[in-house]
């Protein structure tokens, strides 16, 4: 337990050094945070387009959703996917696998994954920085309904951290493939694709059918991004806030027992191929 | 002359760049899993939309298809060649590899643009088509002016148009890692961004509609070879689609002329 503890504690303090790091790295390349930002906001106003037009066409209400209420729901959605969905550690950890710099990585103190985690956050906050102020604006662009209740928003300072825990380890966990497979953008994009379905990025949980919604319940994904949102705008009942908590903790005790022996088994399958 | 030469050039290093990709045979199944996972996303997401109502601005499910179909083909362009290309390109400018690229005798641009094709990502060239023959045997080509053979030639120009958008678009925003040094964050950016063009851009508000048509082109160039094939290109289309592949095309060649002067190299 007090070696599980301390690797623990080595991990998160190697990972909040390379987040510092990279924080300060990551304010000199500010046309990529920007451009980043500008993605975010397209994918979120992309679907609050449809969905606002989906329920113009369905004489002004679908799901319950008004256009006003989608438009609160995916912009809400914005701000958190920002901090908990996107960037991930395994972009990087690939590309490592495959220049051979993993090699280098695997003789430092902290895990590499932990290392790109905390990387990947700092880029998170970055971009996450300048989210209140473009939500607000498109907001009132878009007539954003949301129904503030301060105790939810309070709530959702216990689910996001453990949200962002949770997405990170299964990002850990499927960058470890890479030991293996070498190339791992066809795995990401499935991943990226089942996270924007069943996660709440395309559709709050309420449009969805009764299967899709049960299937989003079981995984992580809905109540990392889609659970939060819901209950930020007001659509979410605050007492199921302890299934989220139940739910991400299980699953990111599981995923952390998980990554370990997959972790030492893709090491020992590691070549170190380098370039 | 030259022009062949380039182009002979531009097939060898894509030929190196493919036998390098083909040895990853283990990518094709990721990747045929990932096109499947992708058009099943795709096909559900038009199934979720239509489950509560028949068309969103004039467009059926079946158009929606075509448009679907337009994305996964022009999609095989952007991830199998562009993206790939692009990210070699950033690379060699990090790394100083760029140094050795400008020394030999031929277009640094041409090469950059086709230097690494990912030949897996074929599959998604394969997909496209049989989406879009899907979509269209369920409705719409009759409907186009000049019946089939007019409707699939437009559809072939403006998808001609759509390649030139994407590719010059790519390679403008590409060439800020001569300023940068980074520049796969960006190539990562666009990518996404890609991503969720599978919707025409007809069906979006007024400003949206004009940000995917200009600030990033890739909405009109998904929309246009879909309108040729439902029926709905106009002449102001077509105007739109001629004018933003010119206009990119000297923008990037500009773009680039003026990015390689200020490339000061970093190897050694």
């Amino acid at each position: 337990m007090t070696a599980l503890a301390s690797t623990v504690h080595r991990n998160v303090r190697g990972s909040i050094a390379s987040g510092r790091v990279n924080l300060i790295e990551a304010a000199q390349y500010r046309v990529s945070s920007l451009i980043w930002a500008v993605v975010s906001i397209l994918q979120a106003v992309v679907y609050l387009s449809v969905w606002s037009a989906v329920a113009d066409a369905g004489g002004g209400s679908t799901g319950g959703f008004t256009p006003g209420e989608f438009a609160g729901y995916f912009l809400v959605v914005l701000c958190l996917r920002t901090i908990v969905v996107t960037p991930t550690p395994m972009g990087e950890f690939a590309t490592n696998v495959r220049s051979g710099l993993l090699a280098a990585h695997l003789l430092r103190p902290v895990h590499p994954l932990a290392a790109l985690s905390g990387a990947a956050l700092a880029h998170r906050i970055q971009s996450a920085l300048a989210m209140p102020a473009i939500a607000l604006v498109l907001m009132v662009a878009f007539d954003a309904t949301i129904d503030v209740r301060g105790v939810a928003w309070f709530a959702l300072l216990l689910v996001v951290p453990l949200a962002i825990l949770t997405k990170l380890l299964a990002d850990s966990l499927l960058a470890c493939l890479a030991m293996w497979l070498t190339r791992i953008d066809g795995v990401r994009g499935v991943y990226n694709l089942v996270i924007i379905l069943l996660g709440g990025q395309f559709a709050p949980l309420d449009v969805l059918p009764d299967t899709m919604a049960t299937v989003s319940r079981a995984l992580p994904f809905y109540w990392t991004l889609g659970y939060p949102a819901e209950l930020a705008i007001g659509r979410a009942p605050l007492a199921d806030i302890w299934i989220a908590i139940a739910v991400l903790g299980a699953w990111s005790i599981a995923l952390y027992t998980l990554v370990q022996p997959v972790w030492r088994a893709g090491t020992r399958a590691y070549e170190a191929v380098g370039t | 002359m030259k022009g062949m030469h380039e182009a002979r050039v531009v097939a060898a290093h894509a030929r190196i760049a493919a036998s390098t990709e083909l040895a990853y045979r283990s990518n094709f199944w990721a990747y045929l899993v990932n096109t499947i996972v992708t058009l099943g996303v795709s096909v559900a997401s038009i199934a979720l939309v239509y489950r509560h109502t028949d068309q969103i601005g004039g467009w059926s499910a079946s158009d929606l298809l075509v448009v679907v179909g337009v994305f996964f083909a022009l999609g095989a362009f952007v991830n199998g060649v562009v993206h790939s290309s692009m990210a070699k390109l950033v690379a060699d400018i990090r790394t100083g590899d760029f140094d050795y690229r400008l020394l030999k005798p031929v277009d640094a641009q041409a090469v950059a643009v086709g230097q690494a094709p990912d030949p897996w990502r074929a599959l998604d060239l394969v997909v496209g088509i049989v989406v879009i023959g899907f979509g269209v045997s369920r409705g719409g080509l009759e409907a186009a002016a000049g019946g089939i053979p007019g409707a699939i030639g437009a559809a072939l120009a403006m998808f001609a148009c759509a390649v030139v958008i994407v590719a010059s678009f790519w390679t403008l925003l590409a060439s800020i890692t001569f300023w940068t040094v980074q520049g796969e964050g960006i190539l990562w950016a666009l990518d996404d961004m890609y991503d969720h063009l599978r919707w025409p851009i007809g069906i979006f508000p007024g400003g949206l509609r004009l940000a995917l048509s200009t600030i990033f082109p890739a909405g009109l160039a998904v929309t246009v070879p879909a309108e040729a094939l439902t029926g709905r290109l106009d002449a102001a289309s077509v105007f739109m689609a001629v004018s933003m592949a010119l206009a990119l095309l000297v923008a990037s060649r500009l773009m680039w002329r003026h990015a390689v002067r200020r490339y000061e190299g970093a190897s050694a």
